[in-house]
């Protein structure tokens, strides 16, 4: 099975990116996916709306499967490998997650095998300049672990701003895959999922 | 990006009337709570929102989500409540940087008092524990080096 983390800072549009895509790579592909959502809220939110439309979804709370949850999060992992079966499993950490430390963490996991790893990071380009001011070392960190960055939310700013995003971002990581895209309003998602699906 | 000043807060509120309301009353309700949550919190000092959402689920089995990312406080929702219900259960996490756990609360229950008094609601709140990072463990770089010690823990 291939595995898919799509993560991202807190509000930047992840479940919406599943939502938007996840029919997309299903109807393109014919695969099974298992979403497995991470909220560190105690009672998880993201996982109660994707269920709502329908997904197959499991969820950890309370917590960061980063670290807290990491025990969690594998052997989590592996029941949804021998129970589903899935093709991709599709990993929404919390917000504040290191996507870096969750694949680290795969080095515990002894379930089923793993083919490809994929890490998405998406990046808010509304608030992008005030998480880099207050957050630029883990946001750094969360770009440079990436395998392909899609700037989000780019019906919502000037061109302009989506290439200075673009800018720092190649900065940071100069050979990284790098989509503008709006999850919203559907802009570039079919470049998303053309991304995703040939990685897998 | 867990760092000192990061807080998390969540509570389940149950909303009720003593007569049939409109789904669009309580919509309204919901993105004002959220949204002047957020912008109190803001006015208290929170220097960064991350994320302030919930869900809500009516008793005639509708749903309404919202969502909050800016300083500004501008709330969207998706959904609906249905045309009329007398039950409502709100969930919500507000994930911030900048004020304790325990300075949300107290903006957070006081703008739902407000709210739901103006509206003519009665609500009734269950605090969700969330663990402030802050108040429940040292400080540390978030680097991960627990992990292996987690693991080994666990097995």
């Amino acid at each position: 099975m291939d595995l898919i983390v799509i993560a991202g800072f807190l509000g930047s549009g992840k479940t919406t990116m599943i939502l938007s895509t996840i029919s997309r790579i299903i109807e393109r592909t014919g695969k099974k996916i298992v979403i497995i959502v991470n909220d560190f809220g105690k009672i998880g939110i993201d996982g109660k709306i994707m269920q709502k439309y329908g997904l197959q979804v499991q969820e950890l709370a309370s917590g960061c499967i980063c670290c807290t949850l990491g025990p969690d999060f594998i052997s989590t992992l592996k029941t949804v490998a021998l129970e589903f079966s899935p093709d991709i499993v599709m990993v929404e950490p919390t917000g504040i997650a290191d996507p870096q430390a969750i694949l680290n963490s795969l080095e515990f996991y002894n379930g089923p095998s793993i083919n490809r790893r994929i890490i998405a990071v998406i990046v808010d380009a509304v608030r992008f300049s005030a998480i880099v001011r207050a957050l630029e070392r883990p946001l750094k960190a969360q770009v440079k672990a990436a395998g392909l960055v899609i700037i989000n939310k780019i019906d919502e700013v000037p061109d302009g701003t989506v290439k200075e995003i673009e800018a720092k971002i190649r900065e940071i990581r100069g050979s990284v895959p790098v989509i503008p895209a709006s999850a919203i309003e559907g802009t570039n998602l079919d470049k998303v999922v053309d991304f995703l699906v040939s990685a897998c | 990006m867990l760092t000192p000043d990061f807080s998390a807060y969540a509570a389940k509120v149950q909303i009720t009337s003593d007569r049939l309301r409109a789904g669009s009353e309580m919509q309204r309700m919901i993105e004002n709570l959220m949204s002047r949550s957020v912008i109190e919190c803001v006015r208290a000092g929170a220097s960064l929102i991350g994320h302030a959402k919930c869900i809500a689920e009516s008793d005639s089995g509708h749903y309404l989500t919202c969502s909050v990312t800016d300083n500004d406080g501008k709330a969207r929702c998706k959904g609906d409540l249905g045309t009329s219900f007398s039950r409502i259960e709100l969930v919500i996490n507000i994930l911030l940087y900048g004020l304790k756990r325990t300075q949300v609360e107290e903006i957070f229950n006081r703008v739902l008092q407000e709210e739901a008094k103006s509206q003519g609601f009665s609500v009734s709140v269950e605090d969700m524990e969330v663990h402030d990072h802050e108040e429940d463990h040292e400080h540390h770089e978030h680097e991960h080096e627990d992990l292996e010690d987690n693991h080994a823990d666990s097995h």
